[in-house]
């Protein structure tokens, strides 16, 4: 399993290397897609198999796809920058420092080392053993329309907002004569 | 809907389970009509006399110019056709005719006609430059001239002729194919 | 992954390695022999529509036909458009074989039988304590169904950048028209496949089998297969709804500009993704691989199995030779006012049925 991992995890690290330093855009965004397969098999290696299938068919399959359509069909311009080399040094590394020390913070939130230097987890009730006892569909069924039925409407109704306003803005105009 | 969607699919089916109209080609063939125009025939007279008498008005009517005649004088005692001359050298470029039949019409004894074959292929461009010799109709006994024909050209569509001996078809030394040779004691053609 | 923990003996882990590449094998020569005669009872059963023979020449009744075509494919000149985004151009025919052929890995050909052990909790069990459970699928994932949704969805890629990096407008016209057609009909297919998901209980794909054995889903779910059917069309870029690719308005479509194994690849992907779609219909409507009929022997799974597939296969050939194509307007109608109500209506019907089940 380590060495699936580890495979997962430089491709993940290489298709976030080329999203930041591909000259072409598309090929950021290509590199992005194999970012996110690439997490999907991490999700996969943690057991969260539904989390995995939901990540490429919404993440890989329908947003970045879209991204790709813009990308593809707009071209957008030549990448911004600030002109100084020395404050993108120094805003990228404050940045670079910021999140390390969030995601680390996060990351570590009750971890503990055990025997043989093993790093345990905290499990609370949703544990991979629990989840996968129930049914990880039920699971995320249930918590979706009972603890967090109230986010998931109002999310709902946000979708139809967005739906309802793209087709409002794309509809054909009458040409004033 | 439903239905009109369904009626398609029955009638495809329908056809589906129809025996196909196609006729396999070469081992079924059909039936040529008589006045299918398809590769010439050099006619003959009942005695064994050539109709062709090198008059050359065929290479003159042919809308492409893909016949060649060379003509040459009758030896009196034993004589190729009846008449003055009769045609030495007879060459058809069978890719570049179109079949139209003028040549036939123009003929003054009926020696060309175009007759039902219509399988002209090869693989080599030279085997389909009819020679006299392919044209020609078959005669018992017959024992053909010797004519100076460049190597390789005709034998492709060919009618199988009975050579006799005494039949050569070597050329000149040194002839390339497509060059036409002159032919000794013969008079020069078109 | 999936139910199936890896044991930490080396030996357990060598012998599921094994099994999956054997298993990976025979599915990648399965499939590709099955492309390359596709193609030839395609052009034998339009022939027959059309009163003629087919190939008939190469090998007895056209058999080697399609070695002649591979031979043909392998030797044409690569022309190739100025001004193309090389990688990409070269990507696209690979990535659309790959996801055709990664999408057939979850699916179940025949019951799992257990190797020295006894079934778990009854006969329609996966799981075999005590044994080796032989799973016929590559990979025995928990949620199949949706991997395979995943999968096709990696496919749009492939046909969009296709005709975006082969620099040429019919490519491009045909590569959105074709993106937007397959998203579109991603709904419809999705729809139609929740049904059985509802009345099985679970996304694996050899769960939704064996809860068909007292009667197979197409009867109980008549609109949702042909829902499923009509949107495997449209996802296969199959007629009636080929118009990304119609002979007559783009020429060919997003691969235009491919030739020789280039364009042997995206043909290769299109038929396996037919052949995919049939199977997943067969193994979530028609019952996998049981036998029709009850006095029928079961044991002959793979049998029955093929046997569907090449008779939904036939179906899609059949009903390419006889409807016209959909004006492409006219197809993204469909596939929004028509086929994504139905869908929904259908998933009421279904959660209403098995609410009060």
């Amino acid at each position: 399993m380590s060495v699936v991992f580890g495979l997962a995890a430089v491709i993940a690290f290489l298709g976030a290397l080329g999203v930041v330093l591909s000259e072409r855009t598309i090929y950021s965004a290509m590199s992005l897609v194999l970012n996110m397969v690439a997490l999907a098999v991490l999700f996969l290696l943690l057991d969260a198999q539904f989390i995995a299938a939901v990540q490429i068919i919404v993440y890989a399959g329908a947003v970045m796809v879209l991204f790709v359509f813009i990308i593809a069909l707009l071209s957008p311009g030549a990448e911004e920058r600030l002109r100084s080399v020395e404050l993108r040094l120094l805003l990228g590394g404050v940045g670079a420092v910021a999140f390390t020390l969030l995601i680390g913070r996060l990351t570590l939130n009750g971890i503990t080392v055990g025997a043989h230097g093993r790093l345990h987890g905290a499990l609370g009730p949703f544990s991979p053993v629990a989840v996968n006892a129930h049914g990880q569909v039920q699971t995320l069924g249930d918590q979706l329309f009972t603890t967090y039925l109230l986010p998931f409407e109002v999310t709902s109704l946000l979708l139809l907002v967005a739906a309802v306003g793209a087709v409002y803005l794309s509809r054909r105009r009458r040409q004033l004569v | 809907m439903f239905r009109e969607l369904l009626g398609g699919l029955r009638t495809t089916m329908r056809e589906m389970v129809s025996p196909p109209i196609t006729i396999q080609y070469p081992e079924e063939q059909r039936p040529i009509p008589p006045r299918h125009r398809g590769r010439h025939i050099l006619h003959r007279y009942d005695n064994g006399l050539e109709k062709c008498i090198g008059c050359e008005l065929c290479a003159g009517a042919c809308p492409v110019g893909c016949i060649y005649v060379q003509a040459a004088e009758n030896d009196p005692e034993h004589p190729v056709s009846p008449g003055e001359r009769y045609a030495i050298r007879y060459e058809i470029n069978l890719m570049r005719c179109i079949y139209c039949g003028y040549c036939a019409e123009a003929c003054p004894t009926e020696a060309i006609t175009l007759g039902p074959r219509l399988d002209l292929v090869d693989y080599k461009r030279e085997r389909l430059v009819a020679t006299k010799d392919d044209l020609l109709e078959a005669w018992p006994g017959f024992q053909p001239l010797p004519v100076a024909v460049a190597p390789g050209l005709g034998q492709a569509a060919s009618q199988p002729s009975p050579r006799g001996a005494g039949s050569s078809h070597a050329g000149p030394a040194g002839s390339a194919p497509g060059l036409r040779p002159p032919i000794p004691g013969g008079r020069g053609g078109t | 992954m999936g139910g199936w923990r890896v044991s930490t003996a080396a030996t357990s882990v060598l012998l599921a390695v094994v099994v999956a590449v054997v298993k990976g094998v025979l599915i990648i020569f399965v499939l590709m022999t099955a492309f390359a005669y596709l193609t030839l009872a395609e052009r034998k059963v339009s022939a027959r529509i059309q009163l003629r023979y087919g190939p008939n020449r190469v090998g007895p009744f056209g058999f080697l036909q399609p070695a002649a075509d591979g031979v043909k494919l392998f030797t044409k000149e690569k022309v190739a458009p100025e001004g193309r985004d090389n990688f990409l151009y070269l990507l696209a025919p690979a990535l659309a074989a790959c996801a055709a052929l990664f999408a057939f890995s979850v699916i179940p050909i025949n019951q799992t039988i257990c190797i020295a052990g006894t079934h778990g909790a009854g006969p329609l069990s996966a799981s075999c304590p005590g044994g080796y459970p032989l799973h016929w699928d590559l990979a025995h994932l928990n949620i199949g169904l949706l991997f395979i949704l995943a999968i096709t969805s990696l496919g749009v890629y492939s046909i969009f950048l296709g005709g975006w990096a082969s620099n040429s407008k019919y490519p491009l016209l045909g590569a959105l028209r074709s993106s937007a057609q397959l998203i579109s009909y991603e709904m419809a297919v999705s729809f139609a496949l929740i049904g059985p998901v509802l009345l099985a209980g679970s996304l694996n794909l050899e769960t939704i089998v064996n809860q068909q054995h007292s009667l197979w889903f197409v009867f109980l779910q008549p609109m949702g297969f042909l829902l499923y059917f009509t949107g495997a069309l449209a996802e296969t870029n199959r007629l009636p709804f080929d118009l990304p690719e119609a002979e007559a308005e783009l020429v060919a479509g997003y691969h235009t500009e491919y030739s020789g194994m280039r364009f042997g690849l995206f043909f290769m992907a299109e038929y396996i993704n037919m052949v995919t779609v049939c199977s997943i219909a067969t193994v979530v409507f028609l019952g996998g691989w049981m036998a029709p009929f009850f006095f029928l022997p079961n044991w002959l799974g793979p049998i029955w199995f093929v046997a569907k597939v090449g008779l939904l296969l036939f179906v899609m050939m059949w009903v390419r030779w006889t409807f016209p194509r959909l004006r492409y307007d006219r197809l993204m109608q469909f596939g929004w006012k028509v086929l994504l109500p139905l869908g929904l209506a259908n998933l009421m019907l279904t959660s209403v049925f098995v609410a009060l089940r």
